[in-house]
């Protein structure tokens, strides 16, 4: 009673069958052609996209015997017995469920055997990441010179976790996420031989939810066949998969960009009350703001995936006078966060409460219970708009890193460059402020127990920002010192600046002991209060990542580690200055570490 | 027969699948803890080994054998202490190789499959996608992106949404002889589980404890810090600090939408009053760091942080309302 799944019956058997992979298909094709057959290959690249059945096509092309110029022929009593899984020549192996070197001990043993049949003896090795390192490298020797009638394909979704001696050995091909029209071809295929009856906006909308996988996408339709009603409409197709009306989904959007915080709560309960799955709410509240920030900054209509009445909805929202585009911008932001908070939540709303909520409040300060945020009503739409346009845009609709801006240089150089330059440069903060810095330093400098009420002052002037950006000044200029002290200091990153104390980061307890030494200690002291400018001191933490960290966050643009990291230290300030902390300090406790984490919103 | 509370279109799309003979062999059954995973998952067993016309039936003998788990066909995975381990799926494995003894299927449910280990999916992948013919594999778990997006990709997935509040107390009257306002009541406190509301009813310790937990929580909020940090050395030794913080957490929610004019949307309806009260005195913002705040530490306790810590930290940043 079971039918195969589509996607395993409708599996592509030739390889023009494997769709948008051509510029795989046709090197294999030329290389069986040309007789040039590599001994081994690694495929690899997301799921769904033809791996496995690109090897068994392959292992069948090169061992046909029919009478065709563009193997395989699937006629010949080689392809058959190969389809049919019976075919001793083509090896399957699991890499995943026999990841031991027994198992591979036990595959080079056999390697010798001649083939049966056909040619090539083909092995296939599918989810290969799985293997354990001694695996891989009793694999080592086997896949470097293979016998002349043996041919692997390793197969994965995960080629990173591969060893490079590994990948080093294969001709790699990687295999892409295919286009949605593509996808949606694909899908036709399968309707027209099945007798189904699905839409054309039905297909691209499965397709569009396979995001690039056929796999996906096939299953998707499998459950829309299920269903089995006869014609499937978009309809249909979205509400057997429980996809999310516009109009609901619109009333979220609606709220966020006007600032109708208690409007939108409301909205939010009643797409749950319909029986919406937060997931794909989310997704949806997701995309469509996505669609109103292109309409708003002025692209044009095509290529965005919305009907034409809910473009037109969307256009008059953005006419309301109200909008923001800056709650708009947020909110894209809060809500794609809230996907990783939906895992922990404790009931599915509460993650879009939250998001919605917090993308108001960040344009209206305080939040009035009931009404509309204060901004919404008051800032006529033109300077509202207008104003607001240049700065939080950019981050969030490409990556124009703020470093980069500050220093004018474009960022695609290599860090080690940028860094090189940077340090050649000038202190990077305005005359002013950092003589106000050292001003106000020498001030205070002398009473250094009174250090709580005169944070706040000095914070302003000392930055976090500002020791980061001239750290590479400081350890270019230890070298003249001491190039003993400048090699400790390449592993350190500042990461915290309370007063005129800097928190060094270590990438180990090693690097820390050298540098708490008093005499290195004072040496660094010595070299980042001239960089700075003003005296400051020096203590050390072991914290492995924390340049980790701030690489990560420069790649990733948007959200640089600087503002991300004055907020930490300004909440490091909050936390010190608790009065829960002060209490326990004055009751004679010693505050030993402030611990903050990174994750603090997540 | 299914007897779910809940899910029509599940049940719906499941029913039809089997009628049209395109019964997946592979399926992904998402949802939180208690809405009906499981429960759907041993049903959809039955129907697979049931000759009726409608299966399941109920009645006849496989049905029989599965409602009282002894079916020979059909085998429940659940994670060996924390985590679901590859020995399991390679014995699975070979089980499902085999042909069912009484019935036509063989059916392996792997439940809370988020807790499986990297090496156990993978090793699931191969089997999942090409099952034996007489086999069906359903997988439950909390919620699919837990999952790696290779196992998702593999199965047909149903999410199973919150039930409605009135599908549950319905259910509760007719089918537990529940009174209409209790039945009402719990329903709204299961937040979408029906299987929340059925573990209650079966004991009523668990309502006690969850009302004693919300007086803590009142008095912690217009506690003083010493309180707190007492009360932090108290909770961290509880094993089911995950549930109390959930709890918690739907509470400071209930303040933060009150606080925003939303009193109509509170889910802990019995303590409408605490809730608006703590709303008068806290800003919805106070509020929404809580919630947050809760999140964070729920999510940290997954990963075994010190618990006491965790909470101290936690306690201390709540606003005193009083």
């Amino acid at each position: 009673m079971n039918t195969l799944a589509l996607t395993r019956k409708w599996r592509a058997q030739t390889f023009d069958g494997i769709l948008g992979q051509e510029h795989i298909t046709r090197t294999l094709q030329r290389q069986i052609k040309a007789g040039r057959v590599g001994h081994a290959y690694l495929f690899s690249g997301v799921r769904g996209t033809g791996k496995t059945s690109t090897a068994r096509i392959l292992a069948r092309a090169i061992n046909c015997v029919g009478n065709t110029a563009d193997p395989p022929c699937n006629q010949c009593e080689v392809c058959r017995t190969m389809a049919a899984g019976a075919s001793l020549d083509l090896i399957e192996i699991d890499a995943a469920s026999n990841r031991g070197i027994d198992e591979i001990r036990e595959l080079r043993e056999r390697v010798g055997f001649m083939p049966q049949q056909g040619r090539y003896r083909v092995y296939v090795i599918d989810e290969v990441h799985m293997l354990t390192n001694e695996a891989f490298n009793a694999l080592l020797k086997t896949l470097e010179e293979p016998p002349a009638h043996v041919i692997f394909v390793l197969c994965t979704t995960e080629a990173h976790r591969l060893p490079d001696t590994i990948l080093s050995r294969c001709q790699r091909f990687e295999f892409r996420r295919a286009a949605q029209h593509v996808v949606a071809q694909k899908l036709r295929y399968i309707c027209d031989q099945e007798g189904l009856h699905v839409s054309d906006e039905a297909l691209a909308y499965l397709a569009r939810r396979g995001a690039g996988s056929f796999r996906d996408a096939e299953s998707l339709l499998d459950q829309v066949a299920a269903y089995g009603a006869g014609d499937v409409s978009l309809e249909l197709a979205q509400s057997v998969l429980g996809a999310v009306p516009y109009q609901l989904v619109l009333g979220v959007s609606r709220a966020l960009t006007i600032g109708d915080v208690a409007g939108g709560l409301r909205a939010v309960a009643e797409a749950f009350d319909s029986g919406a799955d937060a997931r794909q709410l989310l997704g949806s509240i997701i995309e469509q703001l996505r669609a109103l920030l292109l309409m708003r900054v002025g692209t044009s209509d095509e290529g965005l995936l919305v009907s034409q009445e809910e473009a037109l909805e969307l256009r008059s929202l953005i006419a309301i006078p109200a909008f923001s585009l800056r709650r708009l911008v947020q909110g894209i932001r809060l809500f794609s966060e809230a996907s990783e908070a939906l895992r922990t939540a404790a009931r599915p709303e509460i993650p879009l409460e939250l998001a919605l909520v917090e993308a108001i409040a960040i344009d209206g300060g305080e939040l009035a219970p009931g009404s509309p945020a204060p901004s919404a009503g008051v800032a006529p739409s033109s300077t509202s708009v207008h104003s607001e346009t240049p700065t939080p845009q950019p981050a969030a609709v490409e990556p124009t890193s703020a470093q980069a801006a500050g220093t004018g240089q474009p960022d695609a150089r290599p860090v080690a460059e940028r860094e090189r330059e940077a340090a050649e440069e000038q202190l990077d903060v305005p005359e002013s402020s950092s003589r106000n810095a050292a001003a106000l330093d020498h001030e205070s400098g002398t009473a250094p127990s009174e250090q709580a009420p005169r944070t706040a002052a000095a914070k302003r002037t000392l930055s976090l920002d500002v020791v980061q950006g001239n750290w590479s000044r400081v350890v270019a200029r230890m070298r003249a010192q001491n190039p003993q002290l400048q090699a400790v200091l390449r592993s350190v990153y500042p990461t915290g600046v309370t007063g005129d104390l800097v928190t060094l980061a270590c990438e180990s307890a090693f690097h820390r002991d050298r540098l708490s030494d008093d005499r290195r200690r004072e040496q660094v002291e010595q070299v980042l209060s001239d960089v700075l400018g003003t005296g400051c001191r020096v203590q050390c933490v072991v914290d492995r990542d924390a340049r980790a960290r701030q690489q990560g966050s420069e790649g990733g643009g948007g959200k640089g580690l600087f503002a991300e990291s004055d907020a930490q230290e300004a909440q490091r300030q909050q936390l010190l200055n608790h009065p829960a902390v002060r209490d326990l300090t004055e009751r004679g406790g010693r505050v030993r570490r402030v611990e903050l984490d990174a994750d603090q919103d997540s | 027969m299914w007897q779910i509370i809940g899910h029509e279109w599940a049940v719906e799309l499941l029913r039809r699948s089997l009628v049209n003979g395109r019964s997946a062999q592979a399926l992904l059954f998402a949802g939180p803890d208690g809405v009906g995973k499981t429960r759907l998952a041993w049903a959809l067993a039955a129907a697979l080994n049931c000759d009726a016309n409608d299966p399941p039936c109920g009645r006849c003998r496989a049905c029989g054998l599965v409602a009282r788990r002894q079916h020979p066909d059909v085998l429940l995975v659940e994670p060996d202490g924390a985590r679901l381990k590859i020995d399991q799926v390679r014995e699975l494995q070979h089980t499902l190789s085999l042909s069912p003894v009484m019935g036509r299927q063989r059916v392996a449910i792997l439940s809370q499959f988020e807790s499986a280990t990297r090496e156990a999916a993978n090793a699931l992948l191969k089997t999942l996608e090409e099952p034996p013919p007489h086999a069906t594999l359903v997988l439950t778990a909390s919620d699919a992106e837990l999952l790696l997006p290779t196992i998702v990709s593999r199965c047909r997935v149903m999410a199973l949404r919150p039930v409605p509040v009135d599908t549950i107390a319905e259910a509760l009257r007719t089918q537990k002889g529940v009174a209409a306002e209790q039945a009402q009541m719990l329903a709204r406190l299961a937040g979408g589980r029906p299987g929340w509301a059925l573990r209650v009813l079966e004991d009523d310790g668990l309502l006690a404890a969850r009302g004693a937990d919300l007086d803590l929580l009142e008095e912690l909020v217009q506690a003083g810090r010493w309180e707190r940090l007492d009360a932090a050395e108290r909770l961290a030794k509880r094993d089911d600090l995950v549930d109390l913080l959930a709890l918690w957490q739907v509470w400071w929610r209930d303040v933060q939408l009150a606080a925003l004019g939303c009193r109509d949307l509170i889910v802990n309806l019995d303590r409408a009053d605490a809730v608006t009260r703590a709303a008068g005195h806290l800003s919805a913002a106070e509020a929404a760091r809580a919630v947050r705040g809760l999140a964070r530490v729920r999510a940290r306790l997954l990963r075994n942080v010190n618990a006491r810590l965790a909470l101290e930290a936690m306690l201390l940043q709540w606003q005193r309302a009083h």
